[in-house]
């Protein structure tokens, strides 16, 4: 406690040197500063000075005065203050003659403590008009010096001498401390239980040496030189007067008086005497030194209920000349020495309402003085800015402290008695300093500084609010925070104060916070109309109310009421709503609020309805959608109602002219809504659909979805649609394509006939130009996607319910619809299409139909499929050359003259088999040989070449080979009888002249004669080989070449008549190579004989009829 | 442009082809053996030049054969006995070969196996197994028509022509190499002669007056005793092409057609005869099979149906 005691003085000690210091050095500033502009005042004017000997010398030398004056004139006129140089002629007068600088103020003569007043302002200079007299032939080197500043001024001071400090030191300082030690023992001696002297000596002495002091000092006052060695003796005087009286009562040792209402009115006494000399002499420190040491002593003495109580007139009579005189400092610090002496004392047992009430009525005391100087005070945190904080913190500190230990459960009592006080304080402060006084741009610390309502409401809400969490439990904490936002916030609006608001806003989250956090958590639920609840629903509800009534009047804040009703409203949704329709709850308020929003033009209702939209939509894709329970009725429903309210929404922020939103924000709603609300339609059908049919109906969603897009209901259903339909589709080819099972369910063929149906009748719906629905590139690329779909659909289709032989024909049908529909609309992607399941056909054939053994009326299933398929190939490149085909497609045309050759050819091979294959063949070339000719085909006459090779070389290896019948016939001569036929009519058919390219240049037909006579000639000769035996070869070759001759005339065929000479020359040679030394004499001869014959006919021919023969040649 | 009328033409053939296919008999078979079976030409018409060009005559060809069976006895016991009833019963097919200078020889090696098979030249073997495994001498018959009918259309003698021709100019080694590359371009269409020499065979049965089913007989016994598993048809797109490319490759490399194609053609030869094969007398001959009597011996009115 000494210790303390000891820091407090060497504190005040200081702060009163300090003070001191700083004055002196403003005095010494001012002196400075005094003579500095009095030395500038005297170069100015030197300067003038010059500036008009310039001019009169200007003057005297356009009269004709000498040049060295004019020139001495030019030079600058040097300005030199030499207070002590002596003047070569009589000075001028003084241009300015600056009164004396005051003196330097005495320490004496300056009141220490008084307010800082003004500095006295420097007297003005006195201007005067000078006289020059120059002199008329005397260089003037240097202008007349400047006369020197009075003498009689003072110099300025420039610091502080040493005798000056000790002066301070010894005749102030000392003074002080020693007073105040002197006070201190005083008390400490009256204190001490002193068995020599009794409580009335004691007292006695206290009095005496008070009063001593007293008189002593107002003795010394009046001699000069004393004044502050006499204030302080007076101001210790007053305090162990104060302590005494107190004493009297309030120390054991000195008990005098029994009464404390005796011992209550003497230290009133006592301390209006202080106050009224106080009053004699203003001085802040003396009075501040003189509380000091009575704060001190009750400090030092002994702990009782008196002792605290005295503080009251101590620190009453302190305010009291601190309002009167401006002594906020003093004031401070007497709330600082009440507070802090009540704290420094043990309790004393004092019961609870008197302590309560002393208390109360420090707190009233200090709140009073601060609201009386409320109206005087300046912005700024000051020193009396302190007094409100702490005198709430000494007041609740001790006050919390008392009733805790005494009455914890009635706390809430004393909170809300401090709240209400505080109330009234806000009240006052709001009459005495309105709002309105302070800088629209203060902060609300510069308020509380400046004594604003601020401070006192903010503790008065603090305050209520801890007495409802005192006082109430469960959701009535809730609720008395609610109301006592809820007023808060009336107050403010009604007042027009946002700070009220603010505290409102404070209160409102504070009673939200501990819903969410305490309430929620619990699980708790009570019974309302039957139903059960969540205990924190009908606060929650409630509160929501309460804020959208908040935000009903127009306030700053009140979009974050509206967002704070509406997440209440949605967790109670959340809770209270069965689980399987959560979404649609959610989705229902999302879109009341959009609405509201929408129509009423207000952006936070919408941004809310966003949030809580994506809550439900979130909702009804976990719940309703990926999750769900088998036990809901019709789990399909929420979706359907989620999906309705997006589509409602999606139509509702359509363009048009009752638009409401910024297109920034309406095409990406536009877009989630729709989205959204084609997610939902593709879930119910998730949902519902039996897996065979989902990927249909998916398909069937994704066709509606188009179709409304198309109608711009709304036209993002058109992207929308892809998505759905490709799903959709991509499910149809895993289950029933990829994994298509012939003899599978019913649900297969159905899938894919729907999907078939859909996929062209969506092609088909964008065949012609929409410009105004749909993009070209995106309609074309509709187009095909969709034909391509279906056709692959349709190829399975065919392949799963069709019999394998039959499969390739219906894909013909499909290629054949494909490319006539390509050809009719030039469409160039779906002849594409035609011709890649013109190529799968053709591949087919060779899978499943070739080998086929069956037939119907005993045509084979070989010449129902085949057939139709070649003659679809033939009139596709008929098309193409009607269309006039450019690009990848020109070359492709030629593809299809070759196709259907090679499907024929093979038809033939099986249909006929092996050996039978080549009449087939020689008559199918024979056919295409022709029409090569009369349609000018070069690709078909160059098959017919290949065929003829063909057959030729079938008919020689393997049909002369066989011995097997036909009808009687042998097999090789009616094959071979009819392949020759074949090259005969070929050759006729064949041009003698060699066609030309476009070139120039032969073609491959110009052989085309010569190699079908060639083939014919020489099948012939080598069927005659095989048929006729060894002796008759001879002959039989010579009558060959005897035809071949005779066909060569009337025909006027040079080949054929030199094939028939070559082959009677091979006759020739065989008879002598061969014949003379294999065959028997009479075969031998005979060969001779019949070829010898020929011959010589021959020749007879050819020189009998030489001229008719020559028209043939 | 407008649709072409033949456009609706060709679309409502093909709708009546479909349907007159569908509503007919059906025998589908969804396979690549087309597309084997033209190469399998290709190959032919390409190897018959070499083989006409080497042809040996019959006379040579029975020489190979004499020489090749006398080889054969040395290590494989015959049954002289079984092979009078054979010889018996193959000589009734005789008169209806195309090759009539070619003399046959039928031989029964004592063997397990069930197997025949023919050498150049006309000489035929039976293994005691087969004869076992048959039932009838209808059935004995068509098995001696394919093994005939395999000499008959020369399909013996062309594994050896190349490498006679070359050991005929000197050049044995390069002979046997030659043969050895023969073989396998022969593998690409040894089964479509098994095939061929199934319905030679079928026609020398058939106009020898033996049963007409009972080379499939055979076969279907053959297949169930062979446990031949029937191919499951594949029931998906893509199970079906890739079951027939398996095949496809699988089939390149077997010297014999399976079992079920070769039912399946005898059986559409007969089908396709039937109006001509219809009311003729055949005849099974069990019980001559049982006795080993052949039928030009003992006639059994028993034996006789009309087909």
């Amino acid at each position: 406690m000494e210790f303390l005691l000891i820091v407090a003085i060497a504190g005040v000690v200081w702060a009163i040197l300090s003070s001191r210091l700083r004055r002196l050095e403003d005095e010494l500033k001012r002196e400075i500063q005094a003579r500095e502009s009095s030395s500038e005042l005297v170069a100015s004017l030197a300067h003038r000075v010059g500036v008009l000997e310039k001019a009169r010398l200007g003057e005297l030398t356009a009269k004709g005065a000498p040049a060295s004056a004019a020139a001495a004139a030019q030079r600058p006129t040097q300005v030199k203050v030499d207070e002590r140089a002596p003047a070569a002629e009589p000075a001028p007068p003084p241009l300015v003659i600056p009164p004396p600088l005051p003196p330097p103020l005495p320490s004496t003569a300056v009141k220490p403590d008084s307010e800082p007043v003004a500095p006295p302002p420097l007297p003005q200079p006195q201007l005067a008009v000078p006289t020059f007299r120059v002199p008329a032939f005397a260089a003037v080197d240097t202008p007349p010096p400047m006369p020197s500043v009075s003498a009689s001024a003072h110099p300025p001071r420039k610091s502080m001498g040493a005798s000056e400090w000790e002066a301070l030191v010894g005749g102030n300082w000392l003074n002080k401390v020693g007073v105040l030690v002197f006070v201190i023992g005083v008390a400490l001696l009256l204190g001490y239980e002193f068995t020599r002297v009794g409580p009335v000596g004691r007292v006695a002495i206290g009095l005496a040496v008070s009063l001593t002091m007293l008189v002593g000092g107002m003795a010394l006052e009046r001699r000069p030189g004393y004044a502050i060695f006499a204030r302080g003796l007076m101001g210790g005087g007053w305090a162990a007067l104060y302590f005494t009286t107190y004493a009297m009562y309030g120390v054991e040792a000195a008990k005098v008086i029994q009464s404390p209402y005796l011992g209550s009115t003497l230290l009133l006494a006592v301390a209006a005497g202080m106050i009224l000399h106080s009053l004699r002499y203003q001085s802040q420190t003396a009075s501040g030194l003189a509380y000091f040491i009575a704060f001190a002593t009750l400090g030092l003495s002994e702990s009782t209920p008196f002792s605290v109580l005295a503080l009251l007139p101590l620190a009453g009579s302190l305010l009291f000349l601190a309002h009167r005189f401006h002594w906020y400092k003093m004031a401070v610090f007497g709330l600082l020495a009440t507070y802090a002496t009540c704290a420094s004392r043990p309790d004393t047992g004092a019961s609870l309402s008197s302590t309560q009430a002393l208390f109360a009525a420090y707190w009233l005391l200090f709140e009073t003085f601060d609201l009386l100087s409320l109206i005087r005070r300046a912005a700024g945190w000051l020193v009396e800015s302190w007094i409100f904080p702490l005198n709430a913190l000494g007041f609740l500190g001790l006050s919390l402290v008392k009733w805790q230990k005494s009455a914890p459960e009635r706390l809430y009592l004393f909170l809300a008695a401090a709240a209400a006080l505080y109330l009234a304080s806000a009240i006052l402060r709001s009459r005495l300093r309105p709002p309105s006084s302070f800088a629209e741009d203060s902060d609300t610390p510069a308020r509380i500084a400046g004594g604003g309502y601020e401070g006192p409401i903010t503790l008065a809400s603090a305050l209520a609010a801890a007495a409802i969490l005192r006082r109430a439990t469960g959701e009535w904490i809730n609720l008395g925070l609610l109301i006592e936002g809820e007023v808060l916030f009336v107050a403010g609006f009604l007042c027009r104060q946002i700070y009220l608001r603010q505290l409102a806003g404070a209160a409102f989250l504070g009673s939200v916070a501990k819903l969410l956090i305490v309430d929620k958590p619990t699980g708790d639920t009570i019974t309302l109309i039957g139903h059960k609840w969540q205990a924190w629903v009908p606060v929650a509800v409630l509160e929501a109310a309460v804020f959208y009534g908040n935000r009903i009047v127009r306030v700053m804040e009140g979009s974050a009421y509206s967002s704070a009703a509406a997440a209440l409203i949605t967790l109670v949704l959340g809770y209270e709503t069965p689980l399987e329709y959560l979404s649609v709850a959610w989705m229902v308020f999302a879109a009341l609020l959009f609405e509201f929003g929408f129509v009423k033009k207000k952006p936070e209702f919408l941004y809310q309805s966003y949030l809580i939209g994506a809550l439900g939509t979130g909702a009804a894709l976990v719940v309703n959608t990926a999750g769900g329970d088998p036990t809901w009725h019709w789990p399909w429903l929420p979706l359907a109602i989620c999906a309705a309210i997006h589509y409602a929404i999606t139509l509702h922020v359509g363009p048009g002219p009752a638009q409401q939103l910024d297109e920034s924000e309406r095409k990406p709603l536009q877009w989630v809504t729709s989205a959204s609300a084609a997610t939902f339609l593709a879930a119910i059908a998730w949902k519902l659909a039996p897996g065979a049919y989902l990927g249909v109906v998916w398909l069937l969603i994704g066709a509606l979805l188009f179709e409304l897009g198309l109608r711009k209901l709304p036209e993002h259903f058109r992207q929308l649609s892809y998505v759905v339909s490709g799903v959709g589709l991509a499910n149809i080819a895993w289950l029933h394509v990829i994994q298509a099972h012939k003899g599978s369910i019913l649900a297969e063929p159905i899938s894919l006939g729907l999907g078939v149906l859909l996929c062209y009748g969506l092609s088909a719906r964008v065949f012609g130009p929409i410009p105004e629905r749909i993009g070209e590139p995106e309609r074309e690329g509709c187009r095909d996607l969709y034909a391509a779909a279906g056709t692959l659909l349709a190829l399975t289709l065919a392949w799963l319910e069709l019999p394998a032989p039959v499969v390739g024909l219906a894909w013909a049908v499909v290629g054949l619809l494909l490319l006539e529909v390509g050809f009719v609309f030039s469409f160039g992607r779906f002849r594409l299409l035609g011709n890649v399941v013109a190529a799968s056909v053709f591949g087919r054939l060779f899978l499943a139909n070739f080998t086929d053994l069956g037939d119907t009326l005993h045509i084979s299933h070989r010449m129902l499929t085949v057939v139709p398929v070649v003659l679809s190939q033939y009139y596709t490149w008929a098309r193409y050359r009607q269309a006039q085909a450019d690009g990848w497609e020109r070359n492709l045309v030629r593809l299809y003259l070759y196709a259907p050759a090679i499907l024929a050819v093979a038809l033939a091979r099986f249909e006929l088999g092996r050996t039978l294959a080549v009449v087939g063949w020689a008559l199918f070339g024979l056919g295409v040989y022709r029409v090569g000719l009369v349609r000018n085909l070069a690709d078909l006459r160059w098959q017919s070449y290949a065929i003829a090779i063909l057959s030729f070389w079938r008919s020689w290896n393997t049909n002369f080979d066989s011995l097997a019948s036909l009808g009687g016939i042998r097999s090789r001569v009616l094959t071979g009888a009819i392949v020759i036929a074949a090259f005969y009519c070929a050759q006729l058919l064949s041009p003698r002249q060699s066609a030309r390219d476009g070139v120039g240049r032969r073609s491959l037909d110009q052989y085309s004669h010569a190699l079908y006579s060639m083939l014919a000639a020489v099948l012939l000769a080598v069927l005659l080989y095989y048929e006729v035996s060894g002796e008759m070869l001879t002959m039989a070759w010579g009558v060959e070449a005897l035809a071949l001759l005779g066909a060569g005339f009337p025909l006027r065929d040079r080949l054929q008549r030199l094939s028939g000479l070559s082959l009677f020359l091979i006759c020739v040679l065989k008879l002598f190579l061969y014949d003379l030394r294999q065959l028997e004499t009479i075969n031998r001869i005979l060969s001779f004989i019949v070829l010898g014959a020929l011959l010589v006919g021959v020749s007879w021919m050819y020189t009998r009829f030489r001229d008719r023969l020559q028209q043939y040649l | 442009m407008k649709p072409n009328p033949a456009f609706f033409a060709l679309l409502v053939l093909m709708m009546v082809c479909g349907v007159a296919v569908r509503m007919g008999n059906l025998d589908p078979d969804v396979s690549l053996d087309s597309a084997r079976e033209l190469w399998s030409d290709v190959l032919r018409d390409v190897d018959d030049f070499g083989l006409h060009a080497t042809r040996v005559s019959a006379y040579k060809e029975m020489e190979l054969g004499e020489q090749m069976a006398s080889q054969l006895a040395t290590g494989m016991p015959e049954d002289s006995n079984a092979a009078q009833y054979v010889t018996a019963v193959g000589s009734q097919l005789l008169p209806n070969v195309n090759r009539k200078s070619i003399r046959y020889h039928f031989h029964v090696i004592e063997s397990p196996e069930i197997n025949a098979f023919a050498l150049p030249g006309g000489q035929i073997y039976v293994l005691r197994g087969l004869l076992d495994f048959l039932q009838s001498e209808a059935e004995l018959a068509a098995v001696l028509g394919h093994e005939i009918s395999h000499v008959d259309l020369r399909h013996c003698i062309e594994q050896y022509q190349y490498q006679l021709a070359l050991k005929n100019v000197g050049m044995g080694e390069v002979g046997s190499i030659a043969g050895f590359a023969h073989t396998l371009v022969a593998l690409g269409y040894k089964q479509d002669q098994e095939l061929e020499a199934d319905a030679a065979g079928e026609r020398l049965t058939i106009e020898a007056g033996y049963d007409p089913d009972a080379a499939t007989a055979v076969f279907k016994r053959m297949q169930i005793k062979f446990a031949e598993s029937k191919a499951v048809p594949a029931t998906t797109p893509a199970g079906e092409l890739g079951q027939a490319v398996g095949d496809a490759i699988g089939s390149y490399f077997r010297t014999h057609p399976p079992s079920e194609a070769r039912v399946r053609q005898l059986s559409a030869m007969t089908a396709k005869n039937r109006s001509e094969l219809a009311g003729r007398i055949y005849y099974r001959g069990v019980r001559n099979y049982r006795m080993r009597i052949a039928r030009d011996t003992q006639n059994f009115a028993e034996e006789q149906h009309v087909y």
